[in-house]
């Protein structure tokens, strides 16, 4: 049941140039997540954008029950607090999320998604 | 089921250890504490509780709250799942069972034993036969000569009284009653002079009884008291952020005797607590109680007027002497508590009455702070217990209008995993003279969220954090526009065998600050990395080291500090002789990168310096059991700098790079 999942996702590494001036940049995430039982995982990932700082962010996910998720979670550089809830019904899975940022407040979000 | 638990447990690790000596474990369990909060804390009374607890251990089948809040390394969360497991299950049966309760780890359960027993045929009479008594003296002072003390060319001398502190304490205790009387004269301070007519400077008594009947607790004399989350009244000891990450719930509705020498917060009076109905419990209390204060004017009635109150209890000149217990302070107020099977409300009202005007310095940053000579405070608190979630907040309101909250979460999601959670807000307006909440500063002006995770895959290892974002929505101090700031910490903990030890932990801060030249605002980052280790070799022998760095960035400046410290204990199992030494080489140049370090001190005393500057200090403390009920204790502390010629500051100062400090105690145990 413990379980520990690796990830990376390398973007654009190959340095594409939009052009003469303009280069996209190389993004880098390595990601680890956790399952501590069937309701507890853990997530940690860090992110790092050719010439910028790099970010470290980690979040907490638990199921009330097999329907309901809770999540919270922050990142750094910009420091920001995320707190979120998901509902799964079938195959359609519904989540709203919020995040805070010291300066700008709050700002939320809302996905729907199904898989079918 | 009881049994096939325990048996699990029993196949999973075995991890007590009983033949180990309390003292030293006691000790191990202090310092624990006081790593994990370093700056500025009072220990004396964390060190009475443990002492006598370990001396007298809760029953763990009978316990209260009240007596397992006291023991400061178990969080609410633990005391509740501890009072429902008993509850639900009947008697513990074997410490074992322990393993089973959520929220208690392996270091916990530990930390626990030397404090609890499972025997429950203790008869009333037997705990009110057990009386413990003892008188302790302790005298301390530098070896060399500070400016203060020393005649000048008129043969006039600063500080009335001798260069050295002293300090008595007598103290009795059982299951229901305690007493103890305290008396201090700090160095400089005169001892039964023309200025000093009752001997030492500083008294403080109380007379306490407990569990008779409905009167849960009553105190006649100095005491303190925690409601709530600190939002209006956190008068004793509190723990803050700390790398307990997941600790961050203060345990409230507590009211004790003030046993420390510390001359400030504290209140004068009685407090009484009362149980008229289960589940319903009353605080009364009554306190007047003469402060410090800085005269600035007298009134038209002859009241005095007063710029600020002053905590430092230092009174070794005319000027001292002539602030000394000014103005009168009066506080009354009431506390209610009711408990609905795992909810438990709070609700408290207080007034502050003082006879003079609060009259201070006005400026923009502290136009919200209190002033004149009446304030009202009122809170609601709640603690409800869901699972394993246990949620907690308060609201606070003072008489000006201003309003703070605190809510937060402390989450045992798995044996591997806990998390918490704490907003917190508390307005600009917001003043409580005994706030002490959760936060980056005093419980005002400050807006922040807060999450801690821990993981401890096994027994053996721990990785723990907290981010902390926070912010300041108006001036503070020092600072002319909102700011903010965010506090990182990361710690793992490897335990390689019962004899060795150690952690690395990565503290890092950034905070806005003002730039000296200017009024912009930039951030001031600071990054703290430390290694520890604690190894035993043998019974009588550990060891410990520490290498600590401190880097600051600030205005496109870097300025770094470093410190690295070798421990040698001597404990013999059996033995009257004990010691403990240290030598540690620090390099800070700037006061900014100053790295606090706890160090041990004769029993009951504490010692956190800052070490900065360039230098080395190394210190030695010895515990002798002359007779059987007599022990004695010696500590010679030296600081040698390498960057300066001048020690200290003002009318402290000493002429030399050394400085020597002796201790000297004595206890007498009857």
């Amino acid at each position: 049941m413990r379980d520990l999942t690796l990830g990376t996702h390398i973007f654009n590494p190959i340095a594409v140039k939009l052009n003469e001036t303009e280069v996209i940049p190389a993004i880098f995430k390595l990601g680890l997540r956790y399952d501590a039982n069937s309701k507890v995982s853990v997530f940690t990932e860090t992110e790092l954008e050719n010439g910028e700082n790099g970010i470290l962010k980690a979040g907490l996910e638990y199921k009330m029950i097999e329907q309901l998720q809770l999540r919270t979670g922050f990142s750094t550089n910009p420091a920001k607090n995320t707190f979120g809830i998901g509902y799964s019904l079938d195959n359609i899975q519904v989540d709203i999320a919020i995040y805070r940022h010291q300066l700008l407040g709050y700002s939320p979000q809302f996905s729907v998604s199904s898989t079918f | 089921m009881k049994q096939l638990i325990i048996f699990c447990s029993l196949a999973g690790f075995s991890l007590l250890c009983f033949g180990q000596d309390n003292n030293q474990l006691l000790e191990e369990i202090a310092e624990q504490i006081a790593e994990d909060n370093d700056e500025g804390l009072d220990y004396a009374e964390l060190y009475e509780a443990l002492y006598y607890f370990s001396e007298n251990p809760i029953n763990l089948n009978k316990p209260t709250k009240e007596e397992l809040r006291e023991l400061y390394f178990l969080n609410s969360y633990q005391i509740d799942k501890l009072l429902v497991h008993i509850e639900r299950n009947g008697k513990l049966l074997s410490y074992l069972e322990l393993q089973t309760i959520a929220g208690f780890d392996v270091q916990t359960i530990q930390n626990l034993l030397p404090f609890i027993s499972i025997k429950s045929s203790v008869t009333t009479q037997q705990l009110l036969a057990n009386i413990n008594q003892y008188v302790i003296v302790r005298d301390q002072f530098y070896l060399q000569e500070q400016r203060g003390y020393i005649p000048d060319e008129d043969e006039n001398i600063h500080y009335f009284g001798n260069a050295h502190r002293t300090y008595f304490k007598y103290r009795l205790k059982n299951n229901f009653l305690q007493a103890g009387i305290t008396a201090e004269k700090d160095a400089g301070e005169n001892f039964l002079g023309v200025n000093q007519p009752y001997g030492f400077d500083f008294y403080s008594a109380h007379v306490q009884a407990k569990k008779i009947g409905k009167i849960k607790n009553i105190i006649l004399g100095d005491y303190q008291m925690n409601f709530g989350q600190g939002l209006v009244m956190q008068s004793g000891m509190s723990f803050g952020k700390s790398s307990e990450v997941i600790n961050i719930q203060k345990s409230g509705n507590l009211i004790k005797a003030h046993t420390a020498a510390a001359e400030n917060l504290f209140f004068r009076g009685t407090a009484i607590q009362i149980e008229p109905l289960k589940n319903l419990e009353l605080i009364f209390f009554l306190s007047s109680h003469k402060v410090d204060a800085n005269i600035v004017d007298t009134l038209e009635n002859d009241e005095l007027a007063f710029s600020s109150i002053q905590g430092t209890g230092m009174h070794r000149t005319e000027s001292e002497l002539l602030d000394k217990n000014v103005i009168l302070q009066n506080h009354f107020g009431t506390h209610v508590n009711y408990n609905y099977k795992q909810l438990n409300l709070g609700l408290s009202y207080y007034k502050t009455k003082i006879e003079g005007e609060y009259q201070k310095n006005i400026s923009a940053y502290n136009q919200f702070d209190f002033y004149g000579n009446s304030n009202q405070n009122f809170e609601i608190d709640y603690q409800y217990l869901y699972r394993n979630m246990n949620f907690f907040g308060e609201v606070g309101r003072s008489k000006n209008g201003g309003v703070a909250h605190i809510n937060g979460v402390m989450l045992g999601l798995d044996k591997t995993i806990s998390a918490s959670l704490l907003y917190r807000d508390y307005g600009e307006k917001y003043q409580s003279e005994y706030a002490n909440a959760f936060g980056e500063r005093s419980s005002q002006n400050e807006k922040g969220v807060y999450f801690g995770l821990e993981f401890t895959p096994n027994h053996k290892f721990k990785i723990k954090g907290y981010a902390d974002n926070y912010e300041f929505p108006w001036l503070r101090f020092g600072v002319d526009a909102p700011t903010k700031g965010n506090d990182y910490l990361l710690q793992a903990d490897y335990k390689i065998s019962r004899a060795i030890k150690m952690y690395v932990r990565y503290k890092s801060e950034t905070k806005e600050e003002e730039l000296s030249e200017s009024t912009a605002i930039s951030g001031k980052r600071k990054d703290n990395f430390r290694f520890h280790i604690n190894y035993k070799e043998g019974d009588n022998w550990a060891f410990a080291n520490r290498f600590e760095t401190s880097l600051i960035d600030f205005d496109n400046t870097r300025t770094n500090g470093y410190m690295l410290y070798q421990d040698i204990k001597y404990k013999p199992l059996f033995g009257k002789f004990s010691f403990t030494s240290r030598y540690v080489l620090f390099n800070a140049t700037e006061y900014v990168n100053r790295i606090y370090a706890y160090e041990n001190d004769v029993l009951y005393g504490y010692s956190i310096p800052a070490y900065y500057g360039k230098g080395s200090k190394i210190y030695l403390v010895a515990k002798c059991n002359v007779i059987r009920n007599l022990d004695f204790w010696l500590r010679i502390a030296q600081t040698t700098y390498t960057d300066r010629i001048v020690l200290k500051s003002g009318w402290d100062e000493i002429d030399g790079n050394k400085m020597t400090e002796l201790k000297l105690q004595l206890r007498y145990k009857f």
